[in-house]
């Protein structure tokens, strides 16, 4: 089971120390740290996991460290828990994107069943993180022409229309179209579209303006899987 | 010396000798031979007056009139200068006399009008003794009969001077004419009817049968008698002067009632006569017009005091030793709203201290210190008004005679006072609701934390053991598990129990809330010696905050600055508040000047139950920062640059801004 970390952040030893037995009892890797620094110091971001973190830490609170991660644009899956049941502090929480608030003290029924969803939202951004490079590699194969045909294939014109617009004959726009299909690797049309469209490189795919420098990460970004 | 000074010596020394020789010649008609002397001498009235009034410097103007009037009476140049000597040494005695005793020259008062009398007899007395050694020293008739012609003398210079003295000291240009017209046609009146009835009786005017002689003399004194009432001395004086001068003049040439023997003892009747009229006129006179003077000051002052009385906002009240109110100022009166007569005799505690504290309060009024204050609540028609009444007994004999009450209207203090001790108490509610809530919310952290670890530890047992463990144990187990659940649900209710009531959201002014707690915690500050400093930025946009709570924070952020100020006795004693914009937050800092705190405190300052106060409970900090951030702000500590603390906290606005350009 290496489908990734539990970083358990408490300031608490005791409930540190429970939750690192609960967790791993549940067959987790669990990492723990008693302050949103020492957690920061030590993760590294390509590292998959979940955190487990509690709201009120000295210093650097929960929240803090929750908007701190934001900023690095680091999209690991939170799951809050605080001794306070607060209300507006939860939807402040979860409004900032965290998979869930558990008040203290929690079932590990419901502890386990939250990490399972961090841990898959984790799974998946990282997939989609994946695929999404993946694709941005393809395209980057594609001959200005082929990017050009495939532009205008996302914009959903049929091979008549192409050929017009580019002043091709049909015969020449089938054969871009099969070397596009072969070079991204779709079986037909809709595939293709499915794949640059979730893989959010639509821009690139269009190719008439350059592509910022920093695009390739915000395909990282924080998107539910949903 | 210019001509105009020149001009007014010559007038000033020139006057006085003409006026002698004038007085001079008149007498000289009432000379009777064989006697040198004459009987009546107004000269001597001449001279006294001169010299009382214009000092003794006219003296010698005076003696040179005196000296022209015997050369014109034929006496030789020695014997004139004797006799001129002779009248200036009874005018200066007499002049002296007056001066001496502080004579008013008005005569209008009873005392000035009797010295005048006597020193007119003294005068009179010098002169006339000396002039009558100088005549029979001129004369011929040797030494015998000397003592009657002193006499003579005497009654012709005290005569002369009673008539025209008084006319001469008192008479000043800017009464001699009074003021509405009314009385001038008054004065005129009486002044031609004396001299009528002067005429009638004295020219013997009316037929001989109708004339009954001497009786008739007394005509004139009713007229007398009313110019003394309604007149200053200075017309009587005059008046007596035109009687007398008249009365004279027809009883020397034998008419008139005194006419029925020889000249000279008519007119030694005459002068018994006018100086019986003219001495209790003129004390009359005088006597009135100080009686005038006197009641015109009573009067003055009177309306002085009732001036200061009835303009004042001060209620003033009088009551006698009974308690029955005897005077009420108009500012009263207004504001219990009733006329001063309908209350007048009334009993004071009708209309005011009838409650118990200022009956208490009374009773001092009956014995030292005779006096009290109290306060009270006084329904009027004009509402409810709160009086602060100082009163003190006034003491005759020591024993009480009257009271005098001062009140003042404090009702806009009282309700000021009122008003900061309900927001005072308000303020201490909501404290211990906060600082209840905070407890609970403190003890469910605290005990939250330790459950959440039993929970959890025993969870993970349940999980290690497995499914196939011993029964018995995995139900202990369980049941652990449950109990510390439940323990936490109790907690959770305490907790919802206590956080129930939110008070309301409103728009307010953060510097309006800071400027009131200001007020509020400055006798503290004052007590501690700590200068509370608002730095308030302008035109800041309303918050949207539950205003009693905000006060609360900013409360004990405040006091907590002053009583570590006051706990370190720092010798730089300064709170200062400031409020600015921050983005869409207003942010306010409250920096105190005290000794800080130490770097490892600072962590955990906002935790509850954490103090660095002997006593302190270690929620007002850790109440602050829960208000704060159901406020949706932020609340921070940091130390200050040059020592001592920063607390600062942000408040969301009432309604976003508009963003910025650039």
């Amino acid at each position: 089971m290496t489908h990734g970390t539990v970083f358990v952040v408490d300031d608490e030893p005791d409930v540190r120390d429970a939750l690192n037995l609960l967790i791993r009892s549940m067959g987790h890797q669990v990492q723990t740290f008693p302050s949103a620094a020492a957690f920061l110091a030590a993760y590294r971001p390509e590292q998959p996991g979940c955190l487990v973190l509690d709201v009120r830490l000295p210093g650097m609170s929960g929240l803090d460290l929750q908007q701190r991660l934001r900023e690095q644009e680091c999209a690991i899956p939170i799951v809050f828990i605080s001794g306070h049941g607060d209300i507006p502090m939860a939807v402040r929480a979860v409004q900032a994107g965290a998979v869930d608030f558990l008040v203290k003290p929690f079932s590990d029924a419901d502890l386990l069943d939250r990490i399972e969803r961090a841990l898959a939202r984790d799974r998946q951004q990282r997939r989609q993180a994946a695929e999404s490079a993946d694709v941005k590699a393809r395209l980057e194969r594609l001959t200005p022409r082929e990017k050009e045909v495939l532009r205008l294939l996302l914009r959903g014109a049929v091979n008549k229309m192409v050929a017009r617009e580019l002043d091709l004959s049909i015969r020449t726009v089938e054969i871009h179209r099969a070397r596009i299909l072969h070079k991204m690797g779709a079986a037909n049309v809709p595939q293709l579209i499915r794949m640059v469209m979730r893989s959010g490189s639509e821009r690139e795919a269009d190719g008439a303006q350059p592509v910022p420098a920093d695009a390739g990460h915000s395909t990282v970004s924080t998107r539910p899987a949903s | 010396m210019t001509a105009r000074q020149l001009g007014q010596v010559a007038i000033s020394q020139t006057i006085p000798a003409a006026a002698y020789l004038v007085a001079g010649i008149i007498g000289l008609h009432f000379v009777l031979p064989p006697s040198q002397a004459a009987l009546v001498w107004p000269a001597a009235g001449v001279a006294l007056g001169i010299a009382f009034r214009f000092g003794l410097r006219r003296l010698l103007p005076l003696a040179a009139g005196a000296f022209g009037t015997a050369l014109y009476a034929g006496f030789a140049p020695f014997h004139a200068v004797l006799l001129a000597a002779s009248a200036s040494a009874g005018a200066a005695f007499g002049a002296a006399a007056l001066r001496w005793a502080a004579v008013r020259p008005a005569l209008d008062r009873l005392r000035d009008v009797l010295f005048a009398v006597v020193a007119i007899m003294g005068a009179a007395a010098v002169s006339s003794l000396l002039i009558a050694a100088v005549l029979r020293l001129a004369g011929s008739g040797g030494w015998s009969g000397f003592a009657e012609l002193w006499w003579l003398c005497w009654v012709a210079d005290a005569m002369g001077a009673l008539l025209v003295f008084p006319v001469i000291a008192s008479c000043c240009r800017r009464y001699l004419w009074p003021q509405p017209w009314q009385r001038r046609l008054e004065l005129v009146c009486v002044a031609i009817a004396v001299a009528a009835v002067s005429w009638v009786v004295y020219a013997q005017a009316l037929p001989p049968n109708l004339a009954m002689a001497r009786p008739l003399s007394y005509l004139v004194f009713p007229l007398m008698i009313w110019a003394a009432v309604r007149f200053r001395p200075a017309k009587v004086a005059i008046l007596l002067l035109l009687h007398g001068a008249i009365a004279l003049y027809f009883t020397r040439n034998g008419a008139g009632p005194f006419a029925a023997g020889p000249v000279r003892e008519n007119l030694l009747s005459l002068h018994a006569h006018l100086a019986m009229l003219g001495v209790p006129v003129l004390a009359l006179a005088a006597a009135l017009r100080e009686r005038r003077v006197a009641e015109r000051a009573l009067r003055d002052s009177e309306a002085k005091y009732r001036l200061l009385v009835e303009h004042q906002t001060e209620l003033v009240v009088k009551t006698d030793a009974g308690g029955r109110i005897v005077f009420a100022s108009p500012s009263t009166c207004e504001l219990l709203g009733v006329p001063e007569p309908s209350i007048l005799g009334r009993p004071l505690r009708d209309v005011a201290a009838s409650d118990p504290t200022a009956e208490d309060a009374c009773q001092g009024l009956w014995q030292p210190p005779y006096a009290c204050y109290f306060e009270q609540q006084l329904d009027t028609r004009s509402g409810r008004h709160w009086l602060a009444w100082v009163a003190k007994a006034v003491l005759e004999n020591g024993a009480v005679s009257a009271v005098v009450a001062v009140g003042r209207d404090i009702t806009d203090r009282r309700l000021a006072e009122e008003k900061a001790r309900r927001h005072l108490q308000e303020l201490a509610h909501v404290g211990r609701i906060s600082a209840m809530g905070e407890m609970a919310a403190g003890l469910a952290h605290e005990l939250n934390q330790p459950l959440c670890a039993i929970t959890s530890y025993s969870q993970a047992c349940l999980r290690l053991l497995g499914k196939d463990a011993d029964p018995e144990l995995r139900r202990a187990i369980e049941r652990v598990v449950a109990n510390a659940t439940r323990a936490a649900a109790i907690i959770g209710q305490m907790r919802a129990f206590v956080r129930k009531d939110s008070p309301e959201h409103t728009a307010a002014d953060v510097n309006q809330m800071v400027r009131e707690v200001a007020a509020l915690v400055h006798p503290e500050a004052y007590q501690h010696e700590v200068v509370l400093e608002l730095d308030l930025a302008s035109g800041l946009p309303p918050v949207l905050v539950a205003p009693i709570q905000i006060h609360q924070v900013l409360v004990n952020l405040i006091r907590n600055g002053i009583e570590a100020i006051a706990a370190a006795a720092s010798p730089q004693r300064a709170i200062r508040v400031r409020t600015a914009l921050s983005g869409q937050q207003v942010e306010v800092r409250i920096e105190d000047s005290g000794p800080g705190l130490a770097p490892g405190l600072l962590a955990e300052v906002f935790e509850p139950f954490v103090s660095t106060k002997a006593g302190g409970l270690g929620l007002g900090l850790s109440i602050s920062r829960s208000i704060i951030e159901a406020h949706g702000g932020r609340l921070f500590a940091a130390p200050r640059a040059g020592g001592g603390m920063e607390f600062r906290f942000s408040l969301p606005l009432a309604e976003q801004l508009p963003a910025q350009a650039g």
